[in-house]
């Protein structure tokens, strides 16, 4: 049951009577010609169980961002006509507009009740309940039930730097020797023999080919395919922290899936692996359109945990395979972090595999190191001087064994991780 | 040790002198003045023995002791009480702040005294006395005093009349109570109403002049008609009178016992009913349509957190010999790296190229990264920005 606004107003409207005739007897009868009302009004709304409330699709998708709508049907199975509210249950962020929608649903009638969702933030949002207020012909009260209608909203990664992408395969293809100029790759991995052209390097004439067929014969290569490419994305307690808007974690999302992308467009096998203190998610596959969907859509419900990662167990992970791999771990560059955690594990890494460190760095360090305007300022240039150059001995730290950092800032860390994987690529290093 | 033009100086302070004196004259004048005023009565304060303004009584209460009168002027029922014996009449003057109680303690406390007179009497008080008159308000002069009384005149005429006395049931006043300058009422059913009405003495009070033109005993009107000689005859007539003027705290000590309520009847109920309007508001507001949704939020942490944290510690202990360390191997390491040297390239070597790029001499730039801390907040704040503007040079250089 559920009282109106316009009940108490007309309760209040007694003090007309009350105005006319001032006696405590008024003001009962009033009240007991309300309580009537009010309940021959319950009485002749429609009963919220003759609704049949179906959610339309159960499952959905969306891009952080975005909007879509959810729907829901009503469906009258009563003898009376249905009118009042109705309130489709999501969480604050899932961004759902309206909050109430009018209903109205004559007897044995269906209406589609859709409610749009603008989702704040990354990850699963699972509907509650729809909610159905039944109000009787006076307005004055209603009935009302709640009703499972399980649905799941999936904002998934909004992946800012997927528009990096067409630059970037068109430097992968110059590599892979498809372009209209045809260079020849600097890979390692023989490709096929071909008419020698003028132009072409002398020194990759096949001299036993060229005795067979009479005429100048050259070897051709590709870059190398079907490398393993490890990204590692650490979930653990630095990367909760907020750089601008969101974590560290979502730029170190963007940037492992700009290089998936690019490396299933390359046909190297790539694997992803996040986690902290235990294995959060595992993605690997051939598949490349398949792959980077199933990468999205695994990080998609993966928040920052506050614990310490535990390098040890994902280097594990790493080292599953003895294949000479590419590991690319995402972390960011927090000096006590990276001696205690990760150096530790890093020369076994580094005797089989190439590893490089990429991490999100913070502009909001660089704005509060050049403000020295005032005395406050100044105090927080040095100690913004002082976490620099404590990063830079971590990088450096890294470095000495051999693994290559990136540090840049969430904009261009995707970039600066695909520019050097295509470095790598270009000189065979992988 | 320098001496100053003596002229000059000795001007000042007189003038300041003066003034500080004069200020001081003006406060206590002032606040004498103030004290004055407050300690009299108000001029205003209507039929006050003390009064000198148009309202008060003080022409009336002198004439009365030149005549040899003793007045006393009381605040209290209590007091009056306790001044009345034989011999005195009791004048109740501004009956404001008079409550039924305080008035009935006068009246069974006065019992000895000659008379008592209610100058002023609202009609609540007058119907709680059960004088068997009660007053309403006058419509307009009345002429002869048709009535024979001590102090009454056969010509006595008043003007300004405040209060129209009438019985309290019936067209007739009691048996014994004596009228004056009756006003038959317009219609002809209604009482006769009286200006004056003089109730004799009983068991329970002592004899009572109940009067409806107060504005004769005041400053303004005591001239006019024959208003003087009434109330002189009115109020002269013992050797001593006590003016029961009731002041507030008269009131507290003698509470209402009157309980009919100063608001409109329709206030109870209408106030009720808002109060159960104001539930069904609530219950209606209140019910939410469904439950509240529940979601895990993140942890908010920004990554800046830890260096604000360290530029607070760092400026809490105000090591100024660290920060500049700091500051300046940042510059130096920055420096080195534009300038294609190695990171940790000594300062000796630095300082000529740095010098050269930025085109400084090299003896600035030296005493830039090398000279000793700075002593003071201002010379750090100097210190980093000095530092800020070499690397600003060497980069557009």
């Amino acid at each position: 049951m559920a009282l109106t606004t316009r009940a108490a107003a007309l309760l209040l409207l007694g003090l007309v009577p009350v105005g006319l005739r001032p006696e405590g007897s008024t003001v009962a009868l009033w009240t007991l010609v309300w309580l009537v009302l009010v309940g021959l009004d319950l009485a002749l709304a429609a009963t919220p169980s003759a609704l049949r409330l179906t959610r339309e699709d159960p499952a959905l998708q969306v891009r952080l961002g975005e909007s879509t709508t959810t729907g829901v049907l009503v469906e009258n199975t009563g003898r009376r006509r249905a009118r009042g509210l109705l309130r489709d249950g999501w969480p604050p962020s899932a961004g759902s507009s309206p909050s109430r929608h009018p209903l109205d649903v004559p007897t044995g009638e269906v209406r589609r009740v859709s409610t749009r969702l603008t989702p704040t933030r990354r990850g699963d949002r699972r509907a509650d309940c729809v909610t159905v207020r039944l109000l009787g012909p006076l307005g004055l009260a209603g009935r009302q039930r709640s009703v499972e209608a399980r649905a799941r909203l999936r904002a998934l990664h909004a992946f800012p730097s997927r528009k990096h992408l067409p630059s970037r395969l068109a430097v992968l293809r110059e590599l892979d020797g498809r372009a209209a100029v045809r260079t020849r790759g600097q890979g390692t991995e023989f490709d096929s023999l071909r008419e020698y052209v003028d132009g072409d390097d002398v020194r990759s004439i096949d001299w036993r080919a060229t005795a067979r067929r009479q005429h100048l014969v050259v070897r051709t290569w590709q870059p190398e395919q079907h490398r393993r490419i490890v990204i590692v994305v650490d979930t653990g307690r630095t990367s909760a922290g907020r750089v601008g808007e969101a974590p560290r974690l979502d730029a170190a999302m963007d940037a492992a899936l700009l290089l998936t992308a690019l490396a299933g467009h390359a046909r190297d096998r790539v694997q992803v692996v996040a986690g902290d203190r235990r294995i959060r998610t595992r993605v690997s596959g051939a598949d490349r359109a398949g792959l980077l969907h199933d990468v999205i859509s695994a990080m998609t419900p993966i928040d920052p945990e506050v614990v310490e990662t535990d390098w040890g167990v994902l280097a594990a992970e790493v080292t599953r395979s003895t294949h000479r791999s590419l590991v690319v771990l995402l972390t960011p560059l927090e000096p006590a972090a990276i001696e205690e955690g990760l150096i530790p594990v890093l020369p076994a890494l580094v005797a089989h595999h190439r590893v490089v460190v990429a991490s999100v760095a913070d502009p909001a360090l660089d704005a509060m190191r050049v403000a020295r305007d005032g005395s406050e300022e100044v105090w927080g240039a040095v100690a913004a001087e002082r976490t620099v150059s404590l990063r830079r001995q971590a990088s450096d730290a890294l470095g000495r064994l051999g693994v290559d950092v990136l540090d840049a800032t969430p904009d261009d860390l995707p970039v600066r991780l695909a520019d050097h994987y295509l470095a790598l690529k270009r000189e065979g290093l992988l | 040790m320098s001496v100053a033009p003596a002229g000059v100086d000795a001007g000042r302070v007189v003038r300041r002198t003066r003034d500080v004196v004069l200020w001081v004259l003006a406060v206590v004048v002032g606040g004498a003045l103030l004290a004055v005023a407050a300690g009299g009565p108000p001029p205003e304060d209507r039929l006050h023995p003390d009064g000198t303004g148009q309202g008060g009584t003080r022409a009336l209460v002198e004439v009365l002791r030149d005549q040899g009168i003793d007045v006393e002027v009381v605040t209290s029922s209590q007091e009056a009480v306790e001044a009345t014996d034989d011999g005195s009449t009791v004048v109740v003057g501004n009956s404001d702040l008079l409550t039924d109680t305080a008035a009935r303690r006068l009246l069974e406390g006065t019992r000895a005294a000659d008379r008592v007179v209610l100058l002023d009497t609202a009609p609540g008080v007058l119907d709680a006395l059960g004088l068997g008159v009660t007053a309403r308000p006058a419509d307009g002069p009345a002429t002869d005093p048709q009535c024979t009384l001590p102090w009454v005149g056969r010509e006595d005429r008043v003007s300004r009349t405040s209060w129209a006395l009438v019985p309290v049931d019936g067209r007739e006043l009691p048996p014994g109570v004596v009228g004056c300058w009756p006003t038959p009422d317009d219609g002809g059913d209604g009482p006769t109403a009286y200006a004056a009405v003089d109730v004799p003495a009983t068991d329970t009070h002592a004899p009572v002049t109940v009067v409806g033109f107060p504005d004769a005993a005041t400053n303004r009107f005591v001239t006019e008609d024959d208003d003087a000689g009434l109330m002189l005859r009115l109020l002269g007539a013992s050797p001593r009178l006590v003016w029961y003027h009731p002041g507030a705290e008269d009131a507290t000590a003698n509470p209402s016992t009157d309980d009919s309520s100063v608001w409109p009847e329709w206030v109870g109920p209408g106030l009720l009913l808002a109060g159960l309007a104001f539930v069904a508001f609530a219950v209606a507001r209140g019910r939410r349509l469904g439950r509240l949704v529940p979601e895990p939020l993140p942890v908010v942490v920004r990554a800046a957190e830890t260096t604000e944290s360290r530029a607070e510690l760092y400026r809490a202990s105000g090591d100024r010999v660290r920060a500049a360390r700091v500051l300046r191997q940042a510059t130096g390491a920055r420096l080195a790296v534009r300038l294609g040297l190695p990171a940790r390239t000594p300062a000796d070597e630095l300082v000529p190229a740095v010098a050269a790029a930025a085109g400084v001499p090299a003896t600035e730039v030296d005493a830039l990264l090398r000279s000793p801390a700075p002593l003071d907040e201002a010379g750090l704040v100097a210190l980093a920005q000095q530092l800020a503007h070499l690397e600003e040079k060497v980069r557009t250089s």
